[in-house]
């Protein structure tokens, strides 16, 4: 009994002293666009100075769902490394693709849930689209870095993460210029605030909405 | 208003079937609805200005239908169509459109800035309230390319062949037909829009028609040559003539369009088109449309 104990009370000591749960920090971002108002839908990455830790064994499944002729979410980041299903929430069909370099995909025309979930091994930005509904329009953030969020509609975005030293970037799809242009490098503590003022482009995409008939007088 | 029974039961039967087409398919839903509200400043297509009227219409347009998509690149769309015209001061020349229509469109590719060719048709049965000799059926065959040239210009052009039989009006004594609305051309179109912000869109098309072209005067003795029907026309005086010539038009429509939100938008939308017959007589017209769209 007193061996088990003992034991344990090493374990739990180790685990205490040494475990990232001990050093755990987090990062509050506070992202807001040239006119002061909130920006939801930015990616908020940060790499550890040393490197990106390695990926797990087993890819984590994401999702990215069609509902109501729209991807949602629009904006999906996930760890480079893992797999993503396009279910098709709607009654129609739907043809999916991207010609972005990270992942040049097409999915041919289809309903429900294609069998088999695709894999995103390369970072970087994926948009996406829909062949029959050209409105259609949604991106996939593939972080190299597994500390990474997005932010909410009050423009802030929360990361846990082991303290330490790291670069911290910032992307959305309006971002005029690149992440990088964003990065920060920053030593995380327990509580880390940062923030950052972005220049967005207006976003223009297909138009959904209908306009008039003008074929013919009336 | 004198809807002729079996030209109503074929327009709504050829939507149903067009609406019922391919049914194993997985289809959507197309609903369109449009309110509009018109000026056009020479509803008689008049040359000389003691000829020319203008007048307000109230129009309503609803087309119901399915879009299938058989595959990635090529879709089908089937609808009804019923619309209305109102008109103000010339209430004899509000009438009632009703008939099917059906559209294929190919994108050679995939993406927006993939290059699309479609084919349409439709077919409407159309009747006036009191204008007897303006009731008949329309139609419509189309061809049009284009392409998205980049996030904000999309651009196309086509040809389009229209047609409209009508009754026959009352004979003069000329001996010329009366069936001045026997109406048949062939047009070719260009077309571009314009996205100034995920909103709002302007569209511009220029369209250049050679066809029959009908006109209206209050005088019988018509200085023009190369007329080719012509008959009373008490839609707009008892001492008004409609008559028909060979004639091309060139007009040019420009649109103001506003998203309210997906499914909906509000445009203005205005055109100027000059005809010139080989008559010798030609005329202006013009019009300005306030409209509201919403797409289910």
């Amino acid at each position: 009994m007193n061996r088990h104990f003992f034991v344990t009370a090493c374990a739990v000591s180790f685990l205490i002293s040494n475990s990232a749960w001990a050093q755990s920090g987090l990062i509050i971002s506070h992202v807001i666009g040239d006119n002061g108002v909130p920006v939801a839908d930015a990616v908020v990455v940060a790499v550890p100075d040393g490197g990106p830790p390695p990926l797990p064994k087993s890819p984590r499944t994401e999702i990215m769902d069609q509902v109501d002729k729209e991807f949602v979410p629009k904006v999906e980041p996930i760890l480079v490394g893992s797999l993503v299903q396009f279910p098709n929430k709607d009654n129609v069909r739907h043809q999916v693709y991207s010609f972005s370099l990270p992942k040049t995909f097409e999915l041919p025309l289809y309903a429900g849930t294609p069998s088999a979930p695709m894999l995103f091994d390369k970072p970087g930005v994926v948009v996406l689209g829909c062949n029959i509904h050209d409105w259609m329009l949604g991106y996939i953030y593939v972080s190299e870095s597994p500390y990474f969020a997005k932010t909410d509609v009050g423009g802030v975005a929360e990361i846990h993460l082991p303290v330490g030293a790291y670069k911290v970037r910032v992307w959305h799809p309006q971002l005029q210029g690149t992440g990088e242009s964003t990065q920060q490098s920053v030593q995380v503590s327990t509580s880390t605030q940062l923030s950052w003022n972005l220049k967005l482009k207006r976003e223009i995409r297909v138009r959904r909405a209908p306009a008039a008939g003008n074929d013919s007088l009336y | 208003m004198n809807i002729t029974r079996e030209g109503a039961l074929a327009a709504v039967l050829g939507g149903a079937l067009l609406g019922s087409v391919v049914p194993v398919l997985a289809a959507e839903w197309h609903f369109v609805a449009e309110p509009a509200a018109i000026y056009d400043d020479n509803v008689t297509h008049g040359d000389d200005s003691s000829d020319i009227r203008d007048d307000e219409i109230a129009v309503a347009s609803v087309s119901s239908g399915r879009v299938f998509a058989i595959t990635g690149a090529d879709l089908i769309t089937a609808t009804a169509e019923l619309k209305s015209a109102q008109y103000l001061r010339f209430g004899r020349l509000g009438y009632f459109d009703l008939g099917p229509a059906v559209s294929y469109r190919h994108k050679f590719g995939l993406g927006v800035l993939a290059p699309w060719l479609a084919l349409s048709a439709s077919v409407q049965r159309r009747d006036f309230y009191r204008s007897r000799m303006r009731d008949g059926y329309a139609g419509m065959v189309q061809v049009a390319a284009g392409r998205r040239l980049s996030e904000r210009l999309d651009a196309g052009l086509g040809a389009a062949y229209d047609w409209r039989i009508s009754k026959s009006g009352t004979p003069l004594d000329e001996g010329l037909p009366s069936t001045v609305f026997n109406l048949k051309g062939l047009n070719l179109f260009a077309k571009a829009a314009y996205q100034l912000t995920d909103r709002v869109q302007i569209d511009a098309r220029l369209n250049v028609r050679r066809g029959d072209v009908e006109s209206g005067t209050r005088s019988e003795d018509l200085a023009y040559g190369g007329v080719r029907a012509i008959a009373p026309d008490p839609a707009f005086d008892d001492d008004f003539y409609a008559y028909r010539l060979l004639g091309t038009t060139v007009a040019t429509v420009a649109e103001l369009s506003w998203a309210a939100g997906d499914r909906s938008s509000f445009s203005l939308s205005g055109s100027r088109d000059r005809t010139f017959s080989s008559g010798g007589s030609s005329y202006d017209g013009g019009w300005l449309r306030v409209s509201y769209q919403y797409r289910y």
